[in-house]
């Protein structure tokens, strides 16, 4: 067994990855930047390392720094997480070159799968079906243009290097088209450092189902079941849950054995995840592998019992699978909400500050993985995902209670957070019917307010302590306020913090 | 009593307040409330209104209130003194502000040139998203701030627009 692993990440899944490697008796190294020298992540690990300058690819993303911290503490493996250097087959090939383990596939499957084109060709020719598109500039000789007339509008347009929603772009038409590609291309580059873009016919009301794969190193390919994730804003995921009310036992077999298969076709090691797109007629449509491990794999672990990371952690010191296809069985129903610092009434856009007050719900069944603390400031330079909060039931109903009682007694004060409009959404009449798709939030949530005015309870709380802290009671007369025709309990209605 | 305005959406709410033996009375809207306070732990709080119970957590960060209710969370403003009354129309102020802190990766926004409301003038990009900044009315660009590759932080004036003198249109 790996003795000493180094977590290339930050937040909630290096502290996850940090607790699995001291539950097997693993030492942990932890790398921070300058803003994150406080993070839980820092203090869970056994030893932690800086990496200064907060900016990404001076920090999580600069290998060479990383490689020599590694090297300098003795660090055997590296887990790279989720996001930063974990799909990049660069970093893969650096670890092995510098002799060090990196916990994933191979640099080559990584590149085989990290460029969405190459994966279709390589999946199409597997046999796992995929989605009609246009997979490249070279060879055909065909332009985007000609792409578009020939599989019809709306069309995706996205980053061949990426994932995560960086550098998306719907287009339902022609004359939309350039500005797309142009802003498409940027974003790509920016994120990336690849501005080759990819399209492919937008499928209606597609349903984002996911199958979690284990690979051990001597050919062993399991699957742990489904992943629904369709409800997504801005193309990235916001709520998941397993297993998915649209799958029965003869559809959960067939992209079981699919994701299996595309598995085995690219000689995949460790944990992955192969996502396929599923259409209203019940077709499956091969979207992308990701080769890491991917957020929400928690709801996995609750409802298979097999803990992912740690099988990481086997399968990279060479151990052989001990859990063979039917030894897994899907339990009950877990939901995952992820806490984001970001205001869902101003179009998501990320929120800083600091969390001046985290107070969050306890439970049986209740799991929180997180990376924030109360007193620790959210920073721009990072993904606002502050948490997971995953919730774990005998079925769904009940697993939607249980989710909808932890959101109402989640605290996070001082940053706005998405925790209003999670709960909005896990007590919606579609949700709660299963009716998702992965347009849900546009079409039920478009240009969402809370619709609350603030209650008697929360003025008079706020009033009693600025008694408090009012020293001489003194009253200036301020009449204005209370002129009934300007009084604002007569024109209560929708509001909305100012834009 | 003394009185407290808070500001929230917009919206000016007035609360008046006084101690009254080992709780307090408090007036919202010619409504009045006998209030009890207790601190459970530092900034969680069960209040008893009209008997009521009420579980409130709360934080202040100088002018700012955040409070945590039944499941939301409300964020808003102590205004303290006399003041103005708020422009309904501080949205359309021609001051362009940016609402994210991040890079500027475009600018679309030449000074002198015509807009029109939706108009791109500015892409920042924060946390690797792309956010498009968008002229909130027609109008003419005045200055423009920020160029390329600049950081900019959330709240900054990064263009000024002139409005244009619609007469056509009765005011809004």
């Amino acid at each position: 067994m790996i003795e000493k692993v180094l977590v290339a990440n930050r937040g909630e899944i290096a502290v996850r990855i940090i607790k699995a490697c001291q539950e097997m008796g693993i030492r942990t190294v932890a790398i921070y930047s300058d803003v994150d020298a406080d993070s839980p992540h820092v203090h869970a690990a056994d030893e932690s390392y800086p990496l200064g300058d907060p900016t990404p690819s001076e920090s999580y993303l600069n290998i060479p720094k990383i490689l020599a911290i590694a090297k300098e503490c003795g660090a055997e493996a590296i887990h790279p997480g989720y996001g930063f250097l974990s799909e990049r087959a660069e970093f893969a090939k650096a670890c092995a070159d510098a002799g060090i383990k990196f916990i994933g596939p191979s640099a080559d499957v990584i590149d085989k799968m990290g460029d969405k084109i190459q994966a279709k060709k390589t999946m199409a020719n597997a046999g796992v079906p995929v989605i009609p598109g246009f997979t490249g500039y070279e060879g055909s000789g065909e332009t985007l243009e000609q792409a578009c007339q020939r599989i019809g509008f709306p069309v995706l347009i996205k980053a061949a290097a990426g994932g995560g929603g960086k550098g998306m772009r719907i287009v339902d038409s022609m004359d939309q088209l350039a500005d797309a590609e142009e802003s498409a291309k940027r974003e790509a580059k920016s994120a990336f450092g690849n501005d080759e873009l990819l399209l492919e016919k937008y499928l209606e009301k597609p349903r984002h189902i996911e199958f979690q794969i284990l690979a051990d190193e001597k050919g062993n390919v399991i699957h742990l079941f489904e992943r629904e994730c369709s409800i997504q804003r801005r193309h990235q995921k916001v709520i998941e849950e397993t297993p998915s009310v649209a799958l029965d036992d003869d559809l959960r077999q067939r992209m079981g054995d699919a994701a299996v298969q595309a598995a085995k076709t690219i000689g995949y090691t460790n944990a992955g995840t192969v996502e396929f797109m599923l259409d209203h007629d019940r077709n499956f449509y091969f979207l992308e592998m990701n080769t890491r491990l991917q957020v929400e794999h928690a709801i996995t672990e609750m409802t298979t019992h097999v803990d992912i990371v740690k099988w990481q952690l086997r399968i990279a010191s060479g151990e052989e699978l001990a859990i063979s296809q039917d030894d897994v069985s899907q339990n009950g129903h877990a939901i995952e909400c992820r806490i984001y610092a970001e205001d869902p009434e101003q179009g998501f856009i990320p929120s800083t500050g600091k969390l001046h007050m985290v107070d969050v719900p306890d439970g049986v069944n209740i799991r929180h993985d997180t990376g924030v603390k109360q007193g620790v400031e959210v920073t721009p330079y990072y993904d606002p995902m502050l948490a997971k909060l995953i919730v774990y039931a005998e079925n769904r109903p009940d697993a939607i209670k249980k989710m909808q009682w932890a959101l109402s007694n989640y605290i996070t004060l001082g940053v706005t957070t998405n925790v209003p409009f999670l709960r909005e959404i896990i007590e919606h009449g579609a949700f709660r019917g299963g009716d998702i798709d992965t347009h849900f939030i546009d079409s039920h949530f478009k240009d969402w307010i809370m619709s609350e005015d603030p209650p008697v309870e929360v003025l008079i709380a706020a009033a009693i302590d600025d008694l408090g802290r009012t020293a001489v009671a003194t009253h200036d007369g301020g009449d204005e306020g209370h002129d009934d025709a300007h009084s604002p309990w007569k024109t209560m209605g929708a509001w909305r913090i100012d834009s | 009593m003394v009185e407290f305005q808070y500001e929230f959406g917009g919206k000016s709410y007035p609360v008046r307040i006084k101690k009254e033996g080992e709780g307090y009375t408090a007036v919202i809207n010619e409504v009045e409330y006998d209030v009890t306070s207790k601190e459970i732990k530092p900034g969680f709080f069960l209040h008893h209104i009209n008997g009521q119970p009420a579980k409130i957590t709360l934080v202040t960060e100088g002018n700012q209130r955040h409070i945590f209710y039944d499941g939301s969370v409300y964020r808003f403003t102590r205004i303290e003194g006399r003041r103005k009354k708020k422009d309904d129309f501080d949205k359309l102020s021609p001051k362009i502000t940016s609402p994210i802190s991040g890079k500027v990766v475009k600018v679309d926004a030449v000074p002198g040139a015509e807009v029109g409301e939706g108009q791109t003038l500015m892409a920042i990009e924060a946390m690797k998203m792309e956010y498009q900044i968008k002229a909130p009315f027609d109008g003419k660009v005045d200055k423009v701030y920020f160029e390329e590759g600049q950081q900019v932080d959330i709240g900054v004036v990064i263009v000024e627009l002139i409005k244009d003198e619609d007469t056509s249109k009765e005011e809004a």
